[in-house]
C-alpha cells in the first residue's frame, strides 16, 4: 500500500498534500489575522472611549464647578471625574507599554503597545500632555476643603480648557490610526484569502489537468496493451488459454483455438467440456490429474513434462457439416505465476498433424525402400530370362483374375466358383514365385489366398466380400509393375539383361525351391533331375513343365517325405530324395515323372479329411477304394494338411496340375506305396517340343 | 555446502549402480542401494536420506505404495520417480501420493544430475 501511495502515485499525493497544506495555512492565517482584527477593533474602540473620556472629564470639572458645596451632585461629578481620569490614565498606559484595561463592558481586556508611528507620536504627545492634567486633576480629588478645591480647580479647567482639545485630537488621531492599521490588516487577510484560494484553485486545476491527462494516458496505454494483446492472439498460430486453478479457460484466449476445436465462445468452459468429446475420457481423465499436479507447488514443473498424457494425442473433431475429422494435437502446459503463486497455467496447443502424417509416410516409404531393396536383392538373383517370362505370365494371370471377378454373379454358390478359380491362378503365382525365390510376390499371393480362404469359411458370401480381394489385386498389380520397371531400369544398367532369353532353359531354381521348402517345413530334402535340360526354352511345354515341377516338389516335401528323425526309425536316411524325370517316348509322348522316397499317400488319412470335410458321409466312404481314396487330392480345396501354409495346406496344387494337364489334353497317373513312397507321372501328347541334340 | 543423503531405490542392480555411479558426489552422498519398497523404508530410516530415486514397478512393495509410506515417514523427502514411460498413469499416481518428479528412463548422466538439482533446489542443507 504504501509503496504504490510513495511510487506509482507519488506526484498525486505530493499535489493533494500541497492543496491541503495551502488550504490549512490559509485557514490559520485567516484565523491569526482575523482574531487580530478582533483585537484591532477593540483598540479602536477603546481609543474612540478615550476621545469621549477627555470630553467626559471636561465636563465632569465643569460640574464640580457649578454644583453646590457638599451637594450629591458634586460628589457625583468628582466621582465621575475619578473614574474617567482612571480609565483614560488606564488605557493610555495599556496603549504605550502594553498591558491590562478595562473594556467597553466593564470587562478586562489586553491591549498591545501601539508601533506604527503616527499612533506612537499620538501616544507620546498625549502622555506629555496627560502627565500635568492628571496631577491637576488628582489635586481636585484630593482637595480636603472646599478652598482647595476650588483653587485645584481652576488650575485643572484652565489647563483642560486650553489642552483639551488637543487631547481630543490626539486622542482621535490615535482612533483614526488605528482604524487604519486594523483596515490595513483586513484588506492584507483579504489578500492572503484571494492569493491562498487562487493558488488551491490553481492547484486543483493542475491536478485536474495533469492527473486526468496521466489518466488518460494510462487508459490509453492499458487500451493499446489489451489492443495489442488481442492482436497477438487473433494472429497467432497455436491455441493458447489460460486454465485456472478450476479447470476454467481464460475471457482471452486465441483466435486459432476457435477453429481447431470448432467451436465458438469458449471463455469459462472448462477443459472437460472443451476435450470432452474430443478425446478419450482417459485421457481426459489422465490430463486433469495431470494439471491438478501442476497446480501443486511441492512438484517441480520441470520434471513432470514427460507424464504430460496429451504431449501427442490423436483428436476426433466433428466439423460444421457433421464429419468426424482425425488430427494430432500436442499440448503444453507452463506455470504461470502471480507473486511467487501459481496462479494459472498456460496452455499451447498445436495441430502437429501434418508433422504426424509426415513420419508415417516417412516410415512407410522406408518400409517400402527396404521392400524394394529385398525385391531387388531378389530380382538381382533371379535369372533375368525367367523373370521376364514370369512377370508375362504374373500380367495375364492377375488379368484373367480381373476378369473372374468382373464377371456377374448373384448365387452364393457361383460366388463360391468365382473364388476357387481365383485361388487356383493365384496359388500358381504363388508357387512360381516361390521356385523363382522372389518372396515379395510369394508373400503378397500369400496374402491374397489367405484372404480368399477368409470369405469361403463364410457361411453365406455375399458381392461385397470381394472387396477385400479386390484391394489384393491392386497390390500384386502394383507390385508386378513395380519390378517391371526395377528390371528396365536395370536393364539400362547391365547388357545381360537386354539380349534375348538363353536357349537352354535354366532349372537351377528349383534346387533353390527344394531347400527352401524344406527348411521350411523343418525337413531334409535333395532334389535330382533328368531330362529337363534337354526341354527348349521356347518349348510351349517348358512354362507347364515348370508348374509341374514346382507343385510337384512342394507336394513332395509337405506330404511325402518324412522328418528327419521319423526317416531314420525306418531305417531310411535322414536326406530325403525327390526326383524329377522327363522322357520322351517313341511316339513323341512326354513323361514328365514326380517321384519322392517319403511315407507314400496315406489313405485312411484321406479318408478322415474327407468325412471332415463334411463333403461325404462316413458310409459313403467306407465303400471306396484306396484309387478312388487317392484321387481325392486332386479335388479343389481338398488339403490333408489342416492349416494353409505357405508351401502346402490350401488344397489346390494337385487340384492346378490337373487342371492344366486336362487342358494339354494329358494324362495323370499316381503311383504310393506305404513308407516307400510316390510317384506321379503325367503324360502329355506329343509336340514337337523337344530339342534335336545337334 | 554438505552433500545430501542419496537413497537410490531399483529392482534391476544395473540401474542401481548407475545412479550410484552418476550421482554428483559434490552434491550427493548416496547412503543407499534399495531393490524393492520394503528395504527402501527400512534404509530411509537407518540412513536419515532426505533425497530418493524411485523405480515404480518392484517385487514386494511397489514404488507408489512405497512413496505413500515414505512421505508419511517422512514428510519432506525429496522423491524422484525414475521409471519407463509405458505407464503415464503409475506416474501420476506416484506424484499424487507426494514423489516431486519424473525422469524417464531410459536416461544419461547428464539428465540425471538436472532431474537431481531440480529436484532439491530451495533445500536447506
Amino acid at each position: 500500500m504504501l509503496e504504490t501511495l510513495f511510487g506509482k502515485y507519488r506526484n498525486i499525493v505530493i499535489s493533494i498534500a500541497l492543496f491541503l497544506i495551502l488550504d490549512a495555512s490559509v485557514l490559520t492565517l485567516n484565523f491569526y489575522i482575523s482574531f487580530e482584527i478582533a483585537g484591532d477593533a477593540v483598540d479602536v474602540n477603546l481609543a474612540g472611549r478615550q476621545r469621549m473620556l477627555s470630553q467626559r472629564m471636561v465636563k465632569s470639572l465643569h460640574d464640580i464647578n457649578y454644583a453646590e458645596d457638599q451637594s450629591e451632585e458634586r460628589q457625583r461629578a468628582l466621582d465621575e471625574l475619578a473614574l474617567t481620569q482612571n480609565l483614560f490614565q488606564t488605557t493610555l498606559g495599556a496603549f504605550d507599554r502594553g498591558g491590562e484595561a478595562l473594556g467597553a463592558g466593564g470587562d478586562k481586556v489586553q491591549l498591545e503597545a501601539v508601533n506604527t508611528d503616527p499612533a506612537l507620536a499620538a501616544v507620546s504627545r498625549a502622555k506629555q500632555l496627560w502627565a500635568p492634567y492628571s496631577t491637576l486633576i488628582d489635586g481636585v480629588l484630593s482637595s480636603s476643603n472646599d478652598y482647595e478645591l476650588e483653587r485645584a480647580l481652576s488650575s485643572a479647567l484652565a489647563y483642560g480648557r486650553k489642552h483639551n482639545l488637543q487631547l481630543l485630537t490626539l486622542m482621535n488621531d490615535l482612533t483614526v490610526e488605528l482604524e487604519h492599521v486594523a483596515t490595513s490588516k483586513a484588506t492584507r487577510l483579504r489578500w492572503i484569502q484571494t492569493v491562498g484560494i487562487s493558488l488551491a484553485i490553481i492547484n486543483f486545476l493542475i491536478i485536474l489537468v495533469h492527473f486526468l491527462g496521466q489518466l488518460k494516458e494510462s487508459d490509453r496505454r492499458v487500451e493499446r496493451a489489451r489492443k495489442e494483446t488481442t492482436e497477438i492472439l487473433e494472429t497467432v498460430g497455436e491455441g493458447l488459454f489460460l486454465l485456472d486453478k478450476n479447470c476454467l479457460i481464460s475471457s482471452q484466449y486465441s483466435k486459432v483455438l476457435e477453429s481447431m476445436f470448432v467451436r465458438k465462445d469458449l471463455a469459462g468452459l472448462s477443459l472437460e467440456q472443451l476435450l470432452g468429446k474430443v478425446v478419450s475420457d482417459k485421457d481426459l481423465k489422465t490430463a486433469q490429474r495431470f494439471i491438478a499436479l501442476l497446480f501443486r507447488e511441492e512438484i517441480k514443473s520441470n520434471l513432470v513434462g514427460d507424464l504430460n498424457p496429451l504431449k501427442e494425442i490423436e483428436v476426433n473433431i466433428a466439423d460444421n457439416d457433421g464429419r468426424f475429422l482425425t488430427k494430432y494435437f500436442s499440448f503444453t502446459f507452463e506455470r504461470v505465476y502471480e507473486a511467487g503463486q501459481i496462479k494459472d497455467i498456460l496452455v499451447t496447443v498445436d495441430d502437429i498433424s501434418e508433422r504426424i502424417r509426415l513420419e508415417k509416410e516417412l516410415a512407410v516409404s522406408r518400409a517400402q525402400n527396404e521392400q524394394q531393396l529385398e525385391v531387388l536383392t531378389n530380382i538381382l538373383h533371379a535369372n533375368p530370362s525367367m523373370l521376364k517370362s514370369y512377370l508375362k505370365q504374373l500380367a495375364l494371370s492377375l488379368d484373367k483374375v480381373n476378369d473372374i471377378l468382373r464377371e456377374p454373379s448373384k448365387s452364393s454358390s457361383s460366388l463360391k466358383k468365382k473364388l476357387h478359380s481365383i485361388f487356383i491362378e493365384i496359388h500358381k503365382v504363388k508357387g512360381e514365385a516361390s521356385a523363382l525365390n522372389l518372396d515379395s510376390f510369394e508373400s503378397l499371393s500369400h496374402q491374397f489366398e489367405k484372404s480368399i480362404q477368409v470369405v469361403l469359411e463364410q457361411a453365406n458370401i455375399e458381392g461385397d466380400d470381394f472387396l477385400p480381394l479386390v484391394v489384393k489385386l491392386e497390390e500384386l498389380v502394383k507390385h508386378c509393375e513395380f519390378v517391371e520397371s526395377l528390371t528396365t531400369k536395370l536393364a539400362q544398367f547391365s547388357d545381360t539383361a537386354a539380349v534375348a532369353p538363353v536357349e537352354l532353359r535354366d532349372w537351377s531354381h528349383l534346387y533353390d525351391l527344394t531347400d527352401k521348402v524344406a527348411s521350411r517345413t523343418g525337413k531334409q530334402a535333395r532334389l535330382v533331375m533328368s531330362g529337363l535340360s534337354e526341354l527348349g526354352a521356347d518349348s510351349p511345354m517348358a512354362e507347364l513343365i515348370n508348374n509341374l515341377a514346382v507343385q510337384g516338389i512342394r507336394n513332395a516335401i509337405v506330404h511325402g517325405i518324412e522328418e528327419g528323425e521319423e526317416r531314420e526309425q525306418v531305417d531310411k536316411a535322414a536326406l530325403g530324395r525327390v526326383e524329377l524325370r522327363l522322357l520322351q517316348s517313341n511316339t513323341g509322348e512326354l513323361e514328365f515323372v514326380i517321384k519322392d522316397d517319403g511315407h507314400g499317400i496315406d489313405v485312411e488319412r484321406i479318408r478322415a479329411q474327407a468325412i471332415k470335410s463334411g463333403r461325404w458321409t462316413e458310409d459313403q466312404l467306407e465303400s471306396w477304394s484306396a484309387k478312388q481314396l487317392t484321387s481325392l487330392i486332386f479335388e479343389p480345396g481338398f488339403s490333408t494338411e489342416d492349416s494353409h501354409q505357405l508351401d502346402a495346406g490350401a488344397g489346390v496344387g494337385l487340384d492346378l496340375i490337373k487342371q492344366q494337364v486336362n487342358a494339354m489334353r494329358g494324362r495323370i497317373r499316381i503311383a504310393s506305396r506305404r513308407g516307400l513312397g510316390t510317384k506321379i507321372s503325367v503324360f502329355l501328347p506329343a509336340i514337337n517340343s523337344l530339342k534335336h541334340a545337334a | 555446502m554438505s552433500s545430501m543423503k542419496l537413497l537410490v531405490v531399483d529392482d534391476s542392480n544395473i540401474i542401481r549402480r548407475k545412479i550410484e555411479r552418476s550421482a554428483d558426489t559434490s552434491c550427493f552422498d548416496v547412503v543407499g542401494l534399495a531393490c524393492n519398497g520394503v528395504e527402501a523404508l527400512t534404509m530411509l530410516q537407518s540412513t536419515q536420506a532426505s533425497v530418493v530415486t524411485m523405480d515404480l514397478t518392484m517385487p514386494e512393495m511397489d514404488g507408489v505404495e512405497c512413496v505413500e509410506r515414505m512421505v508419511k515417514l517422512k514428510p519432506d523427502t525429496r522423491i524422484l520417480v525414475v521409471s519407463a514411460l509405458s505407464d503415464v498413469e503409475t506416474g501420476i499416481l506416484a506424484l499424487e501420493k507426494g514423489a516431486r518428479g519424473f525422469l524417464c528412463k531410459p536416461f544419461s548422466e547428464q539428465q540425471l544430475n538436472e532431474a537431481l538439482s531440480e529436484l532439491v533446489e530451495g533445500l536447506d542443507v
